[in-house]
């Protein structure tokens, strides 16, 4: 009994390296492919507009929500010590540093990151991907790297619209509902807040999240079995693989950044 | 774009003609003993046949005999384990690096199944995408070409639909078009009557034949459907227990072996067209309309 | 063509809406256009700095003025305290630094008293006066020490005056 399960555990140890070995073939590919010609601008820009764009309102309704969120569980701890005008502080702090890249890395995740593999898997069971080759246009440099780097200009652009839409949600909370004096939060969020520790490491995260998702939601797409259960399967694992990469790839940037 | 007749333009299907053409055969394309597996199933196994120049081909065979697989391979998509491909007799495709077989598939078109246009672009920008991608021509003359494409294939106004939005017909006359627009030698066509209506049928088959005689293309069909097999091929290849049976069209009806007669069977009771009948068929160009 | 323009207007205002963030984000609350200002490296040398590290503020009147840039020990193992203030600030030589702590448990900081006479501080002049870091465990140790020496005192002569100041 015991048994199997030892070599269910080294089978999927062994999957796992033989994965990452193969993403790594992959994104070597990829960079290869990147910076030689042509460079597909078109395609690049068509991509930026549905990672980037079309995210926008999920992004921007988030950031106020997870913004208003914050300033009210904020307010409420912080009023005990009678601290609340340093409501501005703890929620700048929060957001840039962490909140900021990890919550629109997931949300693009389950957004863009599920959409690419779907189409890029959906690509590989109509053979359309088959029918570039035939054209002798490789698929990786017309279709994938497109996508990669969308992804990787548009991440950190996301992130700062988030906190950005996140700090107004915490302002209009905070000082709009709980009487926090406006000008106590401001200075607080512009004291505490550093660009060197604070808002380098939050551009630093979300550029590294922005390639992890991108990887992982190409990789998967290209690698889907041809049929629907495979593409349904390619972007679900999309999501899961890139989420926990993304949360443990922050702590290894903080600790790192931190340092 | 337009590829003038090879040698002197002479009637192809007179009866003294097609015996004069056997004789006198020009293979291009001849598949020597291949072998291929997939996964722990033995695809083929020392398959070896040939197809000739500007000839139309069936490559007959029931589910998973490796119709589909053999037409990847001649258009270098796949690699077979063993054996070799040799177009014109002098380039062997099986062993070439990735950017020469790039260059090869220049001189081939494929017409898949299911169509496999993007379909994020446009019919026009699907049938231009080659032209962009690989020539220096400019809008106007691209537009003249693919205008010229679709003409030739009987789709209009086609320009601004998604290949979503096409009917079946007209989704093949599209692929169709694709793989015509850059006068390729070799035109691959992978089970161009599936899911086709009887009427549809007709059209596409007409539409094959007249383009096999305009532009002298050698054409590779893969089809389980022996009516239009009997109709428009010069040349049968017969796929079964991963080996091939071939010859043309007459020989395989008329064939006593039992492996192409258990293929036949179902149909073996209707009358294979005389070659000058279905001559005299295709003479009459149909009324084509717009699927 | 036209929804394709429409795109591309689409995506140009969400990079500009990003980058907009982006800026805000690195320059009203990162503080990065402050970096800009400085130009008058002053040095100044203590006994005890206690938590004063690089990036610590200089604060004239509460006002911020500059930040300390490097902390290291001269030859006689004293810690030396290099600063990057504001260049237009005219500091007359005599001015003294004192080592201060934000609130009780804040971060420390140095504040930047200005003295008496004309001449003003020029890049890479050292301060004369200075005033060592408040160390708790320095004051209580002393406090202990002197408490000991008064209940010895009280036996023999009369303690002497101490001072408290280091």
């Amino acid at each position: 009994m015991s048994l199997v399960l030892v070599e269910r555990t080294g089978a999927t140890a062994r999957n796992f390296v033989l994965h990452l070995g193969r993403i790594s073939v992959f994104t070597g590919r990829i960079a290869n492919r990147a910076r030689r010609k042509p460079f597909r601008i078109r395609r690049w820009l068509d991509e930026l507009y549905n990672v980037g764009v079309l995210s926008l309102a999920i992004i921007c309704v988030s950031g106020a929500a997870v913004g208003m969120v914050l300033g009210l569980q904020g307010y409420n701890t912080l009023v005990r010590f009678g601290a609340e005008e340093s409501l501005g502080a703890v929620v700048g702090l929060s957001l840039v540093r962490e909140l900021g890249p990890v919550l629109t890395a997931l949300l693009v995740t389950g957004r863009a990151g599920s959409a690419i593999a779907a189409e890029i898997g959906s690509m590989v069971v109509t053979e359309q991907l088959d029918g570039l080759r035939m054209l002798s246009i490789d698929p990786m440099d017309f279709v994938v790297v497109p996508k990669v780097l969308a992804m990787i200009v548009a991440m950190p652009l996301l992130a700062a619209l988030f906190i950005a839409f996140a700090l107004f949600g915490s302002y209009l909370v905070g000082v709009l509902f709980l009487s926090v004096d406006p000008g106590a939060f401001m200075m607080s969020l512009e004291e505490a807040v550093e660009f060197d520790t604070d808002v380098l490491g939050s551009y630093i995260k979300s550029l590294v999240f922005g390639i992890l998702v991108g990887l992982v939601a190409t990789y998967r797409g290209y690698t889907a079995e041809p049929h629907a259960a495979g593409v349904s399967a390619a972007t679900t694992s999309t999501v899961v693989v890139a989420s926990v990469a993304t949360l443990i790839f922050d702590y290894f940037i903080t600790a790192l950044w931190g340092a | 774009m337009l590829r003038p007749p090879r040698g002197e333009n002479r009637h192809p299907f007179s009866m003294q003609a097609m015996n004069k053409q056997m004789s006198e055969r020009d293979n291009h394309i001849e598949v020597v003993k291949v072998r291929f597996k997939r996964g722990n199933r033995l695809v083929f196994w020392d398959l070896c046949c040939t197809f000739p120049r500007s000839q139309i081909s069936v490559i007959l065979g029931g589910s998973g005999s490796g119709k589909s697989t053999l037409l990847r391979m001649i258009g270098c998509l796949e690699k077979p384990d063993h054996g070799d491909i040799w177009i014109d007799g002098e380039t062997e495709i099986t062993c070439m690096p990735e950017n020469q077989a790039r260059n090869f598939r220049h001189r081939v078109g494929m017409m898949f199944q299911h169509g496999a246009l993007l379909d994020s672009m446009t019919v026009y920008d699907n049938a231009a995408l080659p032209l962009r991608e690989h020539t220096d021509k400019s809008e106007a003359e691209i537009r003249r070409e693919v205008h010229g494409v679709f003409e030739a294939v009987g789709l209009r106004e086609v320009d601004r639909l998604l290949p979503g939005q096409l009917s079946g017909g007209m989704l093949k006359r599209a692929a169709l078009a694709r793989a015509l627009i850059m006068a390729p030698e070799i035109l691959l066509c992978d089970e161009p009557f599936s899911g086709l209506d009887p009427q549809t049928i007709c059209l596409v088959e007409n539409l094959l034949v007249n383009i096999n005689r305009k532009f002298r293309v050698t054409m590779l069909i893969t089809s389980h459907h022996i009516e239009s097999t009997l109709r428009i091929a010069n040349h049968v290849v017969v796929l079964t227990d991963g080996a091939a049976v071939e010859g043309t069209t007459n020989e395989i009806a008329a064939s006593s072996d039992p492996r192409v007669q258990g293929f036949f069977a179902p149909s073996c009771n209707q009358p294979a067209l005389h070659p000058t009948t279905a001559q005299i068929r295709r003479e009459q160009p149909s009324a084509e309309s717009p699927a | 063509m036209a929804s394709t323009s429409i795109r591309d207007t689409a995506v140009g205002i969400f990079v500009l809406a990003g980058l907009a963030a982006v800026a805000y984000l690195s320059v009203a609350l990162g503080g990065v256009s402050y970096r800009g200002k400085g130009g008058l490296e002053i040095r100044a040398t203590f006994n005890e700095i206690g938590g004063l590290k690089a990036r610590a503020q200089v604060v004239v009147g509460g006002v911020k003025v500059g930040q300390v840039t490097r902390v290291e020990l001269d030859a006689d193992l004293r810690p030396n305290v290099t600063m990057d203030l504001d260049e237009k600030l005219q500091l007359p030589v005599d001015s003294s630094a004192s080592i201060l702590t934000a609130g009780m448990l804040g971060d420390q900081y140095i504040e930047l008293e200005p003295g008496g006479e004309e001449d003003v501080l020029r890049p890479g002049d050292e301060l004369q006066f200075t005033q060592d870091a408040f160390v708790l465990e320095r004051l209580i140790g002393k406090l202990v020490h002197q408490l000991g020496a008064d209940s010895d005192a009280s036996d023999s002569e009369a303690p002497e005056p101490k001072d408290l100041e280091q």
